[in-house]
């Protein structure tokens, strides 16, 4: 790994908590890493493991995932059910070779601007240590991205019906 | 490929981003984009010019597709919405790129910047060409207006959407209305009596014949979304036939356990019965009995005097808590604040020291008709000779609260004064910095000044008693010493905080609160009375610390949002919501157990599982988890979201 | 065995051998090891602070430095040191600047840094790693009647310490544990005069006098310390500060582990109790 490796980050945040909190930041004028590209999702509950994977798949070196705080979700629940998902996903990721440093799930409320910017930052920090995500696939990256998208979904389907019991 | 005609402006917002952002870079790189036809970048996007240039636009070129990198769509969505509206475009075929709260205002570098800003456009770009339109759902409006606390913010709410002929449902915890107010005796900077300007409004609230008040009542649940909430309330039993009551006072004075219980209305200086009226001009005047204290109710063992003693057969003791429910167009929540609680600072002694005391104690004696009947005095019964004012007791204290609770420099100024009147007694005051910043406040300050009192620049340490008596240990700034200054009383202003069921109302509500644990607004100088829910309005301490004049006015601008729903008559709610696709649908019920709102049912006849859309709020919960991708989101489904990453990471 | 390392610090090895003694006792009785740091130096507590800042930080630094070449937390009986090598250890992580000044200093003189041990002091150590259950199990002789008033002193709690600054709760939990009786305290944090004793003895002694004073007035039978220098303050100096204020009444001050040491069935010469100037033999006497 070279020493000006720059990783690039993909966030996806729910509209309520978490943009509104990484707004703050901004407001607050806070300096942060610009390694972060933050795509919008209405609840952390919509994020299905097909767009962490895409964004794997377009040469992102880490995916940041954040919610509203356990209890505070705009959706009652929408968060549990991320809660729910984060420890499959993990576990798909690290099962394809992705290091557990790219990918994490965090809460952070409106109100918690600071909080946002020190999670990129340690982020992009601990990406740093791992290096860019090598595409370890090859020309068939696209045939088993697709394959795992399904078998990722099929699992947290089989989760999500038989209960809470995560495995983590 | 279809060949969309995209329009892309990229804002300056003066120099908020182009002092950061390179924009005219940003747009001439847009701009090589096969289907981006128009790209421009303007000093202010969401003025008057810009808005008709981006108008001008669609209607010359034919934009099918608008892209804004600007600030945040928290911030202007809706405006552009509305211009691409006015240009004859769907307001759904619009995508921001948030280059300011995300990109400019967090970025030291600027080719970093820009090289970001660049991807989030990119990310727009692809995900706008996947936009649909989509037209916004319109639902009628319940014209009643609930309000949840009534303290002067809530009556003042109240009252206004009243006069104005609608229907008001004024919810209060404790047993009457009128919240802390009531226990002032005089309020700053004109010294007028509270009573005198609480009581008028508080007989309005209990005459209106468009108020209905609920007291010993809370919300225990609320459903719906703005225009249509239904808000169940439990209104806990008072024991007392409230038809009957005359509030008369008989029942209290023949109590059994009469002058034995710690009067909450007197912050503890007084003792009441367990069969009592609040407080002499409570709203309503009638009398309660306090389950926990009652002998009968605790230990099925009482005289019963308060039953014999009741002309009007009045007491019940068979009453249950009642739960009623209300369907409602919009909530007013004016909770109020809780007063920090001195023993947590115990460096002041207070608990310890009998004549360590916090403000609203000292309200209550100096209110004539409280615990000392206007007099201040000691434990012993005594005048003091000196009293020490300590400002920030809880406030602007990393350990306790970081925030400054804006009323206690007044009220502080305001105890100087009464006890200069009362007593004409020397009087200390030990604040960080004097906070004299509303109308007639610096004058007020002035005025206090020159009646002699003693202001010591350096926020009390200490309060000890030395020898028997109290001192008060304080660095002086101004003089740069170390002091201990005697004194025979001291009043500890503390800080207003959330109240302590805060967090359990918000989650009941369905808002946030900000970092200091107030209910937070959707934004804090544009909009500070409005919550992130639509039709849930804050209004007084709730919120933020604030004086009574402030929050009368924010009580006011709660009830003009209330009615501005009432008089629209219908209002607008979000159109994101998920659809299936019969087709796909294996049937297999997944998304019905992830679906809070029960949006989802399975036909029993298809064996697929079909969304009310009325009810589903559109969080995509369930199009996460289908495992047949059958299920679309509007404005956020697959394709976009997957386009949008691409664009972003490209 | 679980293992720390021990930092005993000057007065540990002098003037409050009684500390040390009582630490070693009853750390023993709980089967945990103490390794003290090889060639440990003073803390740095308060000499150099105010002279130069960077300087300042090696003394302290060079503990941390050889401490970081074992394993296991830096253990600290005395709260001058675990005030100082705490306030280096919490520089040194976050402000680079000292960080690299004192690394350079140390490669000036052939030293190395390879690690930052977590400085915890002794009270915090016992806790939240033995834990109040564990020390209850291991009473034998409660401290029944005994009254005190608990005294953890201003370097425990500020401004990095581990317990509410004002009103701190540790040492009056341990006490009850041991089944003494714990009465209220204002003075719990307050100063000792600490140095002061010798540049500024007035000062200090009104210092020290508000604190006793304070203590006689709510009862106590004793004073229970943690820290030699909070001891010494308050011990040796009652005779003149009675004098001084027109005081009456001696109260002895007693380090915490030799009151665990006692409830656990340690014998008093075990524990070093016959070494504190006002003697603890008649409030005692009850539970001995």
């Amino acid at each position: 790994m070279s020493d000006n490796f720059e990783p690039k980050i993909l966030g996806i945040l729910c509209n309520w908590c978490s943009y509104a909190g990484a707004d703050l930041a901004g407001t607050s004028r806070l300096k942060y890493p610009a390694n972060i590209r933050i795509v919008k999702v209405m609840c952390s509950g919509r994020v299905e493991p097909t767009l962490i994977l895409k964004a794997f798949q377009e040469g992102a070196d880490g995916v940041l995932i954040s919610g509203c705080h356990p209890g505070d979700c705009h959706y009652v629940d929408g968060n549990i059910k991320t809660l729910r998902r984060t420890p499959l996903v993990a576990r798909l990721l690290t099962q394809i070779g992705i290091e557990p440093e790219r990918f994490k799930q965090v809460w952070v409320s409106a109100s918690e601007g600071e909080k946002f910017g020190k999670i990129v930052e340690q982020m992009v920090e601990d990406i740093k240590k791992v290096g860019p995500y090598q595409k370890k696939m090859g020309d068939q990256l696209d045939v088993v991205m697709h394959e795992v998208a399904a078998s990722a979904k099929e699992a947290a389907a089989a989760e999500e019906k038989g209960g809470s019991n995560c495995g983590s | 490929m279809s060949d969309h005609k995209i329009g892309v402006y990229v804002c300056h917002c003066g120099s908020n981003i182009n002092g950061v952002v390179n924009c005219a870079k940003v747009t001439e790189e847009i701009g090589k984009i096969g289907e981006v036809v128009v790209a421009k970048d303007y000093k202010y996007m969401c003025s008057d010019p810009g808005q008709e240039m981006i108008k001008n636009d669609i209607k010359e070129k034919g934009l099918d597709r608008v892209v804004i990198a600007a600030c945040s769509p928290r911030m202007h969505e809706p405006t552009f919405r509305r211009a691409l509206e006015g240009a004859g475009l769907n307001g759904y075929l619009l995508e921001m790129a948030n280059i300011r709260e995300h990109v400019s205002w967090v970025t030291k570098d600027k080719e970093e910047a820009t090289k970001k800003a660049l991807s989030l456009v990119k990310g727009a770009v692809k995900r706008v060409k996947l936009h649909e339109p989509i037209e916004e759902r319109e639902v009628p409006v319940t014209n009643t207006t609930l309000v949840l606390g009534g303290g002067i913010s809530g009556i003042q709410a109240a009252l206004q959407v009243a006069e104005a002929g609608h229907k008001v449902y004024l919810i209060e915890q404790k047993q009457y209305i009128g919240g802390n107010m009531a226990k002032f005796d005089k309020t700053f900077p004109t010294l007028d009596c509270a009573a005198c300007i609480l009581t008028p409004k508080m007989v309005d609230v209990g005459q209106s014949p468009n108020i209905e008040l609920y007291t010993s009542s809370e919300v225990i649940k609320v459903d719906g979304y703005v225009g249509n909430f239904t808000v169940t309330v439990r209104e806990k039993p008072r024991y007392i036939n409230h038809d009957k009551c005359t509030g008369c006072g008989d029942c209290a004075s023949a109590c059994i356990m009469k002058n034995r219980i710690p009067h909450e209305f007197d912050e503890g200086l007084s003792k009441r019965s367990a069969a009592y009226i609040p407080f002499p001009q409570a709203v309503p005047l009638k009398a309660v009995i306090d389950d926990g204290n009652c002998l009968f109710l605790t230990r099925k063992k009482c005289t019963l005097a308060c039953v014999k003693a009741c002309g009007a057969k009045a007491i019940n003791f068979n009453q249950h808590e009642t739960i009623h429910e209300f369907k409602v167009g919009s909530i007013i929540l004016a909770t109020g604040f809780d007063l920090f609680d001195a023993k947590r600072a115990p460096q002041y002694g207070y608990g310890r020291y009998a004549n360590v005391i916090n403000g609203l104690q000292f309200e209550r004696m100096t209110n004539a008709s409280g615990p000392t009947s206007g007099h201040i005095t000691l434990a012993d019964g005594t005048e003091p000779k000196s009293v020490a004012v300590i400002h920030c007791v809880g406030s602007r204290d990393e350990n306790y609260n970081k925030y400054c609770s804006r009323v206690c420099c007044m009220s502080s100024v305001k105890f100087a004064h009464l006890v200069k009147d009362h007593c004409d007694a020397e009087v200390y005051e030990f604040y960080i910095d004097m906070r004299t910043f509303g109308k007639g406040y610096e004058e007020f300050y002035n005025r206090v000044q020159e009646e002699g009192v003693h202001f010591v620049r350096g926020k009390g340490a200490e309060v000890a008693q030395i020898d028997g008596r109290l001192v008060v240990i304080a660095e002086d700034t101004l003089l740069g010493q170390y002091r201990e200054i005697p004194v025979d009383m001291v009043i500890l202003n503390t800080a207003l905080e959330p109240r302590v069921d805060a967090e359990k109302v918000a989650q009941t509500l369905g808002i946030s609160r900000s970092g200091d644990g107030f209910f937070m607004e959707s934004h804090i100088k544009l909009d500070p009375v409005t919550t992130t829910t639509d039709g849930i309005y804050l209004a007084g301490c709730c919120q933020s610390p604030k004086d009574i004049p402030d929050s009368v006015a924010q009580g006011s601008a709660a009830a003009a949002q209330s009615l501005a729903i009432i008089a629209t008559g219908k209002v607008k709610i979000s159109p994101i919501s998920a659809s299936i696709d019969s087709e796909q649908c294996a049937g297999c019920r997944i998304c019905i157990g992830l679906c809070t709102y029960r949006a989802i049912k399975l036909n029993e006849e298809t064996l697929r599982a079909e969304i009310n859309e009325a009810v589903c709020k559109g969080c995509g919960t369930c199009a996460a988890g289908c495992p047949s991708g059958a299920i679309r989101v509007s404005h956020f489904n697959d394709d976009q979201l997957l386009a949008q990453i691409e664009g972003v990471l490209a | 065995m679980v293992a720390y390392q021990y930092y005993p610090g000057c007065s540990l090895h002098a003037s409050a051998r009684d500390y040390d003694e009582s630490v070693r006792g009853v750390l023993g009785h709980l089967a945990i090891k103490l390794e003290e740091v090889p060639d440990w130096n003073c803390c740095g507590a308060t000499i150099t602070p105010s002279l130069n800042q960077l300087q300042s930080q090696i003394l302290p630094a060079r503990n941390l430095a050889l401490a970081a070449e074992n394993r296991g937390d830096l253990v600290v009986p005395c709260n001058a040191c675990y005030m100082s090598l705490k306030k280096v250890q919490h520089n040194m992580v976050k402000y680079k600047e000292i960080r690299e000044g004192v690394i350079d200093i140390f490669s000036q003189a052939g030293l190395s840094l390879t690690g930052m041990p977590e400085v915890r002091h002794l009270l915090e150590m016992i806790m939240e790693d033995v834990g109040l259950a564990k020390v209850k199990e291991m009473v034998t002789k409660p401290l029944k009647d005994l009254k005190i008033v608990s005294y953890s002193g201003c370097q425990l709690v500020r401004p990095l310490g581990f317990d509410d600054p004002e009103d701190p709760q540790a040492l009056d939990q341990l006490m009850e544990a041991l089944g003494a009786k714990v009465l209220p305290f204002s003075q719990k944090s307050h100063c000792c005069g600490s140095s002061l004793m010798t540049t500024q003895p007035e000062l200090a002694f009104k210092m020290v006098d508000s604190i006793l004073e304070e203590a006689k007035k709510v009862g106590a039978e004793m004073v229970v310390v943690t820290c030699p220098m909070c001891q010494l303050n308050l011990d040796a100096y009652q005779g003149q500060i009675n004098n001084k204020f027109n005081r009456t009444g001696q109260l002895p001050i007693i380090y915490f582990t030799q009151l665990m040491g006692l409830a656990m069935g340690l014998s008093k010469s075990q524990l070093g109790i016959q070494r504190g100037i006002v003697s603890s033999n008649k409030a005692l006497e009850k539970i001995v």
